[in-house]
């Protein structure tokens, strides 16, 4: 027997090629990296294993800041939608959200292409089997096939892929989401490493034939004209879409359910992990909200080369026959036919306050982790965590300072906080309500938040920090010019009335006419000279001239944090040395070794006492 | 930090006193003074030596073992004879000891907060019994500490979340699926801020329990302000003499009415003076009359109302939030003012005699009814919890209106501000946390 044993070596591996996956190794190896990437069916990469969507409230910021961080998601997403919509438009800027439904099997194709076409990248179908470290730093990995590659940093995004579990009412079997295999081997390297790993449980609806469907019986929503886009990059779109339609379940669906919920996996206790909160399943639903009559079902195509439809709001664990019975008393879904039945799935996940900010395992250097394997749900919190991950494995190999992003500066920063401070009991989803600048998060101006900031990693193009200065530039222009002072006219006033405002007399400075809602920028642009800048441009003037007291109100508190986030906290602390702590925060302080006084006031269990004591303390150490 | 701390509990000259002692050395402490046995929760009898071996005082003591303790720490408490001498004895021997360091007030409490042992709230009304001064606000304090306080504000903080909740969880449902109506939110927002604008003013006058209510004697010169002043305090405070513009500054004296804490403030007769000096203390006495919880305004009843007592009556905003008392002194003299309420626009108005002491009982009773609060007001009298409870009533005002508007964003800033105001006044931890529990609680949100 002869032995080819000619080692490959990397920069950087990358283990999963989902949607965490793809964003780091396109990061790292736009860094300049040499970059593996190992997935176990090269047919699913960037799979859209749940619902054949992207962006939504909140995680719509999420796209529109990896993609301001030069990531593909929103540019992938762009060329492979069906539908956008943008969301939440009643209820001012900061929670405007973007939403496009996917071509599925087009998004996955697109993604593949995109990591071979990356000259720095070698995707391959193989299984990682094990962490090879030297001197505890990362030194390799060994796969299924046997094979050895070396490289300086591993970056984890297993998904929901380890030692994974499915369930349908009576059939439970050891694999991976929509039948593919599930990872057998890395669990039990990630627990020789001294990992703990944890159970979390998630699920998807059964997927239905859409010419068994009656659309005549539902209600339609077609996507926004103009088209939205999610890319700062991407121009003006044009396209037919696709619409989705919304039906209800009702009474007699809520019978069949509680009738066999003894024959649901979450019920039996075949499922010893822990679901989300967020993405209930139907049977769960009907349980915690009993006094509600009915639950909002969404359909959506999964493409335009095939019938399947996902049915949003049905994620599902019970039997096969029961599905069928259930689907059948909806509204246009009497006569379905499914074509994937529904069910639950279990998989391994680490405790992600073992991580460092910037997603480096605090134990282990090189080691990072991104994904559902850090305890989050949905593929923009995956892509997020990845582009985040992945270029800071490409700094970790160069020896540069990581690249921090804080809750101040977008929502991956409340992500990656949230996960590595406070920890998770369920798979984490990313929500409005968990950032408190919500007023500076805007999607809007992700890349004015992160794109020039982002320079020092070299996920730039000039093409993108081009497109970013005209903008300023367009910005700045439009505000000195609103600055101008005008006298009140006929015409101005003509406008004023027909938006049902008061009219003025005498003079009056452009830019306090924008501050009253119902002007737009458009409408002075008319009247005035003002510049002609671009609808961007345009939307980040109103925003400023109509909530410029709010933004500034944030920014003074962030300021303020950041003042605790100045206070460091010396890494070799005793926290049980110092006796007014309260015994939780002591415990909780010890095992997650905040950085600064503004990140332990953010570890859940430590009171605003606590962080009291705590810098009077540090303030007696150090005069 | 981490100091072991003894205090005297109790007023020396008591029948007993109390030395409190708290922190890891407090077992040391009281085996090296101590005879008796040492034994959680046990009260035991014994001596305590000094370190010639001398017998200071046949006492009782009690060792609490952390973290069954009032601070949460290992406590010792030492029950001595109510001597001067043995209190100033055992102090001594404990700062001596180089073991133990004098606490600082409140510290006892503080220690009990940070370990756990009681919310904010609870420790702040903790802090109001130490430094009560009578026995009406020491009853407010104990109904607080009972946390009654605590059960209204964690009912408002309740409320806010909820409304909170409603607003996460419409601006993160993607399908419309949650009923949201931003009219019925707005409407409900009004209303919780109406409920905190109440509990606040009933605040407002629980407040002189903890501060004192101020009562400005007010008048002409020479109608026997100083006179009633030293009538209610029972001693002579301010120089009374039958020369008008004696009192040229206000004088300030605390007393106790019917068991609530009350500052007089006497203040220099009002007429039109070319005096530099008097005209300084008569403006004084307008700002005291602005500023005071009440007014006791005094005419002169042994001769007819003069154009001076008019102009005063006239001056008075009886708008303000305040009660005003007409006070006809002299009343052992042949009276000429009728005490008729008409001839005061509608003022209250009774008979005294500072110096027969005709009347003072009945202006006591008075005085007490008017500022005492009302026993089944919320026992807001915390300044912090009120200015807490102010702002959030404001920002909820502003969020009512934006959600009309429908600026849902900025709202839900607004009264997620609220919430962590109100969750301050409790010492609640984590607001956070709580809403985002409250979402998934209350709403079916998600896929």
């Amino acid at each position: 027997m002869r032995i080819y044993a000619e080692k490959e070596k990397y920069d950087v591996a990358v283990i999963g090629a989902g949607h965490a996956g793809c964003e780091a190794a396109l990061a790292s190896a736009r860094m300049g990296m040499k970059v593996l990437v190992l997935c176990m069916d090269l047919d699913s990469v960037a799979l859209m294993a749940c619902n054949p969507s992207i962006g939504g409230t909140s995680k719509g910021h999420l796209v529109r800041e990896v993609d301001a961080l030069g990531g593909e998601m929103g540019i992938a997403a762009d060329e492979c939608f069906i539908q956008m919509r943008m969301l939440n438009t009643g209820k001012g800027p900061a929670v405007h959200s973007l939403r496009a439904q996917m071509d599925k099997r087009r998004y996955h194709e697109r993604m593949k292409a995109a990591l071979e076409n990356e000259r720095n990248i070698t995707l391959r179908q193989d299984e990682c089997a094990e962490i090879l470290t030297y001197n505890g730093s990362i030194c390799g990995i060994r796969t299924a096939l046997g094979a050895e590659y070396d490289c300086g940093a591993v970056v984890i995004c297993s998904g929901v892929y380890l030692k994974a579990r499915v369930h349908t009412g009576e059939f439970h079997r050891d694999r991976g989401p929509s039948g593919l295999s599930a990872a057998t081997l890395l669990s039990d390297s990630l627990k020789d490493m001294g990992f703990e790993l944890r159970r979390f449980k998630t699920g998807t609806p059964p997927r239905v034939k859409g010419s068994s469907l009656d659309f005549d019986r539902m209600q339609p929503q077609f996507g926004d004209e103009p088209i939205p886009h999610f890319s700062f990059m991407t121009d003006l779109l044009e396209r037919t879409q696709a619409p989705c339609y919304l039906t209800y379940t009702n009474r007699e669906t809520h019978e069949i359910i509680k009738e066999n919920l003894d024959r649901s996996p979450m019920f039996t206790g075949a499922i010893h992990a822990t679901g989300t909160r967020y993405c209930p399943s139907i049977e769960d639903k009907i349980v915690r909200f009993e006094g509600k009559d009915r639950h909002q079902l969404f359909i959506e195509p999964e493409g335009l080369s095939t019938d399947e439809m996902y049915v949003q709001g049905l994620s599902t664990s019970l039997p096969r026959d029961v599905q069928e019975a259930m689907l059948r008393t909806i509204e246009g879904m009497e006569n379905c036919v499914i074509m994937r039945y529904g069910y639950a799935i279990e998989y391994d996940c680490i405790d992600p306050t073992e991580l460092t900010p910037c997603l480096m395992s605090k134990r282990i250097p090189g080691l990072f982790f991104a994904g559902q394997i850090n305890g989050s749900s949905g593929y923009e919190e995956a892509a997020a965590q990845g582009v985040y991950a992945g270029l800071n494995a490409a700094l970790y190999m160069k020896a540069e300072e990581p690249f921090y992003i804080g809750r101040s500066d977008a929502y991956i920063g409340v992500l990656c906080d949230d996960l590595t401070m406070k920890g998770t009991n369920e798979p984490y989803r990313m929500m409005t309500c968990r950032a408190e600048y919500r007023m500076l998060l805007r999607q809007d101006n992700a890349d004015l938040r992160l794109t020039e900031k982002a320079m020092r990693t070299g996920l730039i193009s000039p093409a993108r920090y081009d497109r970013l200065m005209r903008k300023l530039g367009d910005i700045n222009e439009a505000e000195a010019a609103l600055e101008r002072t005008v006298r009140a006219s006929v015409k101005l006033n003509e406008l004023l009335s027909s938006r049902e405002l008061t009219q003025v007399d005498g003079s009056v400075k452009l830019s306090t006419l924008l501050k009253r809602k119902g002007v737009r920028y458009t409408d002075l642009l008319r009247l005035y000279d003002l510049p002609d800048i671009g609808p961007e441009a345009r939307e980040e003037v109103e925003i400023e001239a109509l909530y410029g007291g709010y933004i500034k109100r944030q920014e003074e508190e962030i300021t303020r944090l950041a003042r605790l986030e100045n206070e460091k906290i010396p890494a070799d602390i005793d926290y049980y040395a110092i006796t007014n702590l309260r015994t939780e925060a002591r415990q909780k302080l010890s095992s997650i070794r905040p950085e600064d006084l503004g990140r332990a006031s953010r570890i859940s269990g430590v009171s605003p006492a606590d962080i009291a004591v705590l810098a009077v303390y540090l303030k007696a150490q150090r005069s | 930090m981490n100091d072991t701390v003894f205090a005297l509990s109790t007023p020396v000259g008591g029948a007993i006193t109390i030395m409190r002692i708290s922190g890891p050395d407090s077992r040391a402490l009281l085996q090296m003074f101590f005879t008796g046995r040492i034994e959680h929760r046990r009260v035991s009898y014994g001596r305590i030596v000094d370190d010639k071996g001398e017998t200071v005082d046949h006492c009782t003591a009690v060792f609490f073992s952390a973290p069954y303790s009032y601070t949460g720490e290992d406590m010792a408490e030492i029950f001595t004879h109510g001597s001067y001498a043995v209190a100033k004895r055992l102090t001594e021997m404990l700062a001596a000891s180089g073991l133990a360091v004098q606490a600082e007030p409140g510290e006892f409490t503080k220690r009990a907060y940070l370990n756990g042992k009681m919310d904010l709230a609870q420790a702040e009304a903790v802090m109001d019994l130490i430094s009560s001064t009578a026995e009406r606000q020491r009853r407010a304090a104990q109904l607080q500490l009972e946390g009654r306080l605590s059960a209204m504000i964690g009912g408002i903080y309740d409320r806010v979340k909820a409304s909170c909740a409603l607003l996460s969880a419409a601006m993160d449902d993607d399908t419309d699926e949650i009923e949201y109506d931003e009219h019925a939110a707005s409407a409900e927002t009004a209303l919780i801020k109406a409920d905190i604008d109440r509990m606040i003013e009933g605040g407002m006058r629980a407040k002189v329990l903890r501060e004192g209510a101020r009562i400005a004697i007010i008048g002409s010169p020479n109608v026997g302000k100083s006179s009633l002043l030293n009538a209610l305090i029972c001693r002579e405070r301010s120089i009374v003499t039958n020369i008008p513009g004696t009192t040229r500054d206000t004088v300030e004296e605390s007393a106790d009415i019917d068991g609530i804490p009350v500052v007089f403030i006497d203040t220099a007769g009002i007429h039109e003076t070319s005096d530099t000096v008097e005209k300084l203390g008569i403006e004084r006495s307008e700002r005291e009359k602005e500023n005071a919880d009440m007014v006791l305004l005094l005419i002169d009843g042994s001769r007819s109302i003069s154009e001076e007592d008019c102009a005063i009556i006239k001056g008075l905003d009886t708008q303000q939030n305040r009660k005003i008392l007409v006070l006809i002194t002299k009343s052992d003299l042949p009276q000429l003012v009728e005490a008729d309420a008409e001839a005061f626009c509608g003022l209250d108005a009774m008979r005294i005699s500072s110096l027969t002491g005709e009347g003072m009982t009945e202006l006591k009773k008075r005085i007490a009814a008017a500022i005492a609060p009302d026993e089944r007001d919320p026992a807001l009298t915390n300044t912090r919890h009120i200015a807490l409870l102010e702002q959030a009533a404001k920002r909820l005002g502003a969020a009512s209106e934006m959600l009309k508007n429908g600026e849902t964003d900025i709202a839900f800033l607004e009264m997620r501000a609220a919430m962590d105001d109100i969750a301050a006044v409790t010492g609640r931890e984590d607001p956070s946390e709580d809403l985002i529990n409250s979402v998934f609680a209350g709403f079916c949100v998600g896929k």
